[in-house]
Order: structure tokens, then sequence, then C-alpha cells
């Protein structure tokens, strides 16, 4: 059996992690993602496999999971809640397991009525933080949900899989204090670290931050502020409004709005952002969504001195 | 769907109807069968279209539902309510918001009576499932640490 995550074993050690994302190809055809993978092979530590984003039907987060990892990119496994039983998630966990995938991310899901399939069964056997600490006790104790021991036979001791568990959190949209509380449950659940949704608001950051600073929450999980870099205003208006969960200011939508390069504006906005966080707050590294745009991610961790240092003198 | 309470007997049948009747009217009851509404906030988690029971989910924002934008999120309601001194010396509610994990729904017990299911102790009156469910990390550490795992999972 192969040895536990690298994302982990950063994440531990206390040191800077990226981790970005990468949608899977809707057609049977996984050479789609060969320039995505090369443009992440450098510097970014592990990659979300996203599971059928906004409820769109695309391949599995498992088998392009499987593919990224024999690429020799470390993937982490998203996971939501909207599609699988109790059952049906765990056989993927152990699949993923057995297929050398050591990092998993529990969501909850987008709705179905989102996506392209609407008239679907929404799911919803647990939420995000059942799920966590169903993965925990896999780990922990190896028992499944029920409690039935991870093994083939009486004699054998349960097996125990090294899952690195990964979150979400939204910094805005709602109260801090009470976003501290759902934060505070998933750690309590068995969460390592928790990787935001794109950051745009530094001042709303900043009071959730502080909510999270006063209950004492923070220091129980590695958080990854999200980064989205936005391409041009239409990409930005297009994501406000058709991708749940995010939070733009009206003045980043007028910068970009103004600026004569809407991309290099969007660039140098998100090197801002990253760093401040980085400089103001102790956080365990940056997540990053280019969305198809994964040429940016090797030129903005240059800019910001995080590229490895023998890749930044070639 | 199929309903487990055509399962059982006439007067099973007949309170359960007076008990979902009424917890309809003024929760919006979708009869799990393991009434949680002491620990949010008296907001039943289940009139949620993802059914979370621990927090809201991502697309909540600005106190709106991500899939129906002109209804309230449940678990605004949930946390304000909690914020409010009488709730939360009556229910506890902030402790229990911000330190105990709800189990997910235990689906053999959807469509049956949860007050019938508090004296068959199947739940307690919190509506906590007694069944097995996964539970929290350090709850986990303890058992595994005094070696009672084996005892906890497999009671016999
Ligand atoms: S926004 Fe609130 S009510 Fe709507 S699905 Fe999410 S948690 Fe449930």
């Amino acid at each position: 059996m192969n040895d536990t995550s690298t994302l982990y074993k950063k994440l531990q050690s206390g040191e800077f992690a990226i981790t970005a994302e990468l949608s899977p190809p809707k057609a049977p055809d996984l050479s789609r993602l060969d320039k995505h993978i090369e443009n992440y092979k450098v510097g970014v530590d592990a990659v979300n496999i996203l599971d059928m984003p906004s409820a769109t039907l695309r391949m599995s987060s498992l088998g392009t999971a499987i593919y990224v990892k024999q690429q020799g990119l470390e993937p982490v496994l998203q996971m939501t809640c909207r599609d699988r039983s109790k059952l049906a998630q765990q056989a993927d966990i152990i699949a993923a397991y057995a297929h050398g995938i050591r990092n998993v991310l529990c969501l909850t899901g987008d709705y179905v009525t989102f996506g392209d399939h609407p008239m679907s069964k929404p799911v919803f056997d647990m939420d995000s933080t059942n799920l966590i600490m169903m993965v925990n006790q896999l780990r922990s104790a190896g028992r499944a949900y029920s409690g039935t021991p991870i093994a083939d036979s009486a004699k054998e001791e349960p097996f125990k899989m090294q899952w690195c568990i990964g979150g979400a959190a939204n910094p805005a949209g709602n109260k801090p204090h009470h976003l501290a509380r759902t934060i505070n449950r998933k750690a309590e659940a068995g969460v390592d670290f928790l990787q935001t949704q794109p950051i745009f608001d530094l001042e709303a950051f900043d009071q959730w931050w502080t909510a999270l600073d006063k209950q004492g929450v923070h220091d129980k999980v590695k958080i990854l502020p999200g980064i989205l870099p936005p391409r041009s205003l239409r990409g930005l208006s297009f994501m406000v409004e058709h991708v749940p969960g995010i939070w733009v200011p009206p003045k980043v939508i007028s910068r970009i709005e103004n600026a004569s390069d809407q991309k290099e504006e969007g660039i140098q906005m998100c090197l801002e952002i990253m760093q401040t966080i980085k400089q103001k707050y102790p956080i365990a590294g940056f997540h990053l969504y280019p969305l198809a745009w994964t040429e940016t991610v090797p030129r903005m961790l240059k800019d910001l001195n995080l590229f490895p240092a023998a890749d930044n003198a070639a | 769907m199929y309903n487990r309470v055509w399962t059982k007997g006439r007067l099973y049948r007949l309170l359960f109807a007076i008990e979902e009747w009424s917890k309809k009217r003024v929760f919006g009851c979708h009869s799990c069968g393991q009434c949680v509404l002491r620990s949010t906030s008296m907001v039943c988690p289940q009139t949620c279209p993802k059914q979370m029971r621990n927090g809201p989910c991502g697309g909540s924002m600005f106190g709106k539902c991500e899939v129906f934008p002109d209804k309230e999120c449940i678990w605004t309601k949930i946390n304000e309510r909690a914020d409010n001194p009488a709730v939360d010396g009556t229910l506890g509610m902030k402790d229990k918001l911000f330190n105990k994990i709800q189990p997910a729904v235990d689906w053999s017990l959807v469509g049956t009576s949860a007050v019938a299911n508090i004296f068959s102790k199947k739940i307690d009156p919190n509506g906590a499932i007694q069944s097995p469910h996964p539970v929290p990390k350090k709850v986990l550490n303890d058992l595994i640490a005094s070696d009672r795992i084996v005892e906890h999972f497999d009671p016999s």
C-alpha cells in the first residue's frame, strides 16, 4: 500500500501549499486534460477533481482522478452528497483509495436545478459535515458508516485508510459568527483543511477571520483562501449570476470594467489580494480557481515567489 | 415514495396522522421520524432543499436560499433565533450549534412517529438517533484510546 498524501504532509509541517481545480471533460477523452495537467505540474501541490460542478453532467471525479494520478499529479477527489447514498459514497471512497488517491474533499454539492439535469433526483443522504465525519471514521477506526469493519474476514484487522480530509467554507454572504459555528462543527467532525470560495472582498474576509479567531476556530483547521483570476468582465458577471455562493463587490466589477486590459487587470487584482492575505493572516496556502485559464497559474505563482526555487531559475 | 407508516397498525397510523398533521401545520414537518427541532431553534431542517442538518450550504447568500432565492435560507432563521437570548436560554442553542453535530437522517425511521421513537428509545428527546452512525473526531479518538471501539460498534 503506498504512502500518505503529500498535501497532508505539507499542511502538517506548516509548509505553504497550493491547490487548484480541474474540471473533468464531458466527452470520454482524457487527453483533453493534458495541457492543464502540464500547467499544474510545477508549483501546484494537489488538484481538486470536480464532481459535476453546478450539477452539470461530466465524467466522474473518480475516473478522472485516477488518470490525473497516473500522469504524476496529486489529485484531491471531490465528493458531493448530491448524487450518492451512504453506500455509494463509501464504495467510491474505497475504490479511490485502492487507486492511490489520498485526498478527499467533502462537499454538499450544488443543487440539481442549476445544471443540465434538473429532473434528476437530488439525493443528499447526508450533509458535508456528516461526510467528513464518515471519512474520519474510515480513517481512524477502519469502520464504515454503520460501524461495520473495513475487512474481508472477521479475523482481519479493520483497514484504516489514511485520508487527508478537506472541506469548503464560504467567508461571505452570512454573519461571520454564524459561519464560525458551521466551521467549528466541521473541525469537530475531523476536517484537516478548508478551501474557501473565491475571495474578492477583503473586508468580508477580515470580518470572517476575526470571528474565527475570537472563537478559537482557526487553530483547529488549515485554511486555504480561494483565488479566482477573472479573465474578462463577461466571465465575471456570468459567474456572479450563475455560480452559487460567490460574492463580488461592485468596486471589483467596476475595476475590471474600466481596465484597458481586462485579463491583466484580473491577474494584478488577484496578486494584490494574495499578497495582502498572505502577509496578514496565518493561512496554510491558497486554492486557485483558474477555470480553463490554467496558463496563468505558473505566472501567478512566479510573481508571488511561490514557485519552487529550482524552477525559478529556468 | 414508499411510506413506512403503511407497515404499522391502525392505532399507530391514527396517532401518527395527528402528530404529522399538527407538526406539518406549525413547522412544515416532513416526518423524518427523528425530530431535531429542539436542536435547530424549532426550524425543521427537512424543509431545506438539501436537508442540511449542520449549518448552511455554501450557496446561502445574505439570508437567501441558493435553490429558491425568494425564500429565506433556513439556516439564517436557525442562527438568528439562536442569537435571541430567550431561545438560547431555553434550548441552549448557541452551544448546540457550535459544538453538536447532528447525524445524517436514518432512513429506516423516515415515515414513522418521532414521539413513538422517543418512547421506544430509537431517538433521544433532542432528536439524536440511537442507531449506528459516525461520531465526532474527539469522541472517536477517546473510544480508540480507551480500547472501547469494539464494544461501541459491536455491542453483543
Ligand atoms: S441556502 Fe440554506 S435553505 Fe437553501 S439549500 Fe442551502 S442551506 Fe438549505
